[in-house]
């Protein structure tokens, strides 16, 4: 069965950015579906939840630390790599102690989000 | 002259997300604070406009410092970066902190050397990864303090573009430093004369990325 990939960044560019350095989804075996926000993230996980969620930080309706929050509030084995601009330390303490389990910075690679896939799917 | 599509818009968004993300956590390592960030702007609007929307931007009430540098190459404008004029000693606590800093200059020079330094730090750090994402490079002159909002009137012009219905690209982020919610503001200006040229770098990186 195929896993399921939810990709959240309220930036299109961004997202595409990212797509582009994801491997094929028949290699890996996933169906990635994409929400512009927090908001929809959490509308969607609340349907259905996913086997991996890769969530950016900065974001306008709710930014990416409250919707891992509530992400993990509502599941607290919710898979969440973050992937995002805001590469400072105190934003990485911030979200593992959230619990997600990785930060990879924009721009992002080919090689990082095959590994990320590896590693988390 | 080319337009600012949908496509470019949302480029030049994700270029400054990364471009400031790289300059906050220079700002970070410095001040020792946590830098918040938030989604940037980009807006065309009449040249003949830039003041009143840098105003707007700002707010009309607030009495900022501005820190103002000119950047040339494949294409050229300028930065600002605005900081609260209250905001001056703040700064100057937060670049001290764990440093055995020992002030030898009376609080307003130190002030400006504060605004300076963290200007120094973000301009560079922003445009040196704008200038990478976009594959060209740029060079820059010397930064200017503005002690003023109303200085703001003294910003060089696009003084080729005489048509009064020119357009100037006006790209805005806003940020907040620090538990005392030290807050700023980074525009980036490009008058039209140079839209060609950003929009062919800003294509070629969609090309490349997407």
């Amino acid at each position: 069965m195929k896993k399921k990939i939810l990709l959240v960044d309220d930036s299109m560019m961004s997202r595409l950015m990212i797509k582009k350095c994801l491997p094929s989804s028949d290699q890996y075996s996933y169906e990635l579906q994409e929400a512009d926000g927090g908001t929809k993230c959490l509308d969607f996980y609340r349907k259905a939840p996913y086997d991996l969620v890769l969530l950016d930080l900065t974001m306008p309706d709710m930014d990416g630390f409250e919707t891992l929050e509530k992400l993990r509030e509502m599941d607290p084995d919710a898979r969440v790599v973050i992937v995002t601009a805001d590469i400072q330390q105190k934003a990485a303490e911030r979200v593992f102690a959230l619990g997600a389990l990785e930060v990879v910075k924009k721009p992002t690679s080919q090689e990082k989000m095959t590994a990320v896939l590896e590693k988390y799917l | 002259m080319e337009a600012l599509t949908e496509l470019r818009q949302g480029a030049l968004q994700e270029i400054i997300n990364i471009s400031f993300g790289r300059a906050s956590a220079s700002l970070a390592e410095l001040l020792k604070v946590y830098v918040a960030l938030n989604v940037p702007n980009v807006q065309e609007i009449p040249q003949s406009q830039i003041i009143e929307s840098l105003e707007q931007r700002i707010g009309i009430d607030t009495d900022i410092t501005v820190v103002q540098q000119s950047f040339t190459g494949d294409f050229e404008g300028e930065v600002l970066l605005a900081i609260p004029a209250n905001a001056g000693l703040r700064a100057i606590k937060m670049l001290g902190q764990g440093r055995g800093f020992a002030p030898a200059l009376p609080a307003t020079d130190l002030e400006m050397e504060a605004f300076l330094e963290i200007g120094n730090i973000v301009i560079g750090a922003c445009m040196g990864q704008f200038a990478e994402l976009l594959n060209t490079s740029l060079s820059y002159e010397v930064p200017d303090i503005l002690l003023t909002k109303s200085s703001i009137t003294n910003l060089r012009r696009d003084e080729s573009n005489k048509d009064v219905k020119a357009l100037a690209l006006l790209i805005k982020t806003d940020f907040q430093m620090g538990d005392e919610a030290l807050s700023g503001f980074l525009f980036i200006l490009f008058g039209q004369r140079w839209f060609d040229m950003l929009y062919l770098a800003l294509d070629k990186f969609i090309e490349e990325m997407t």
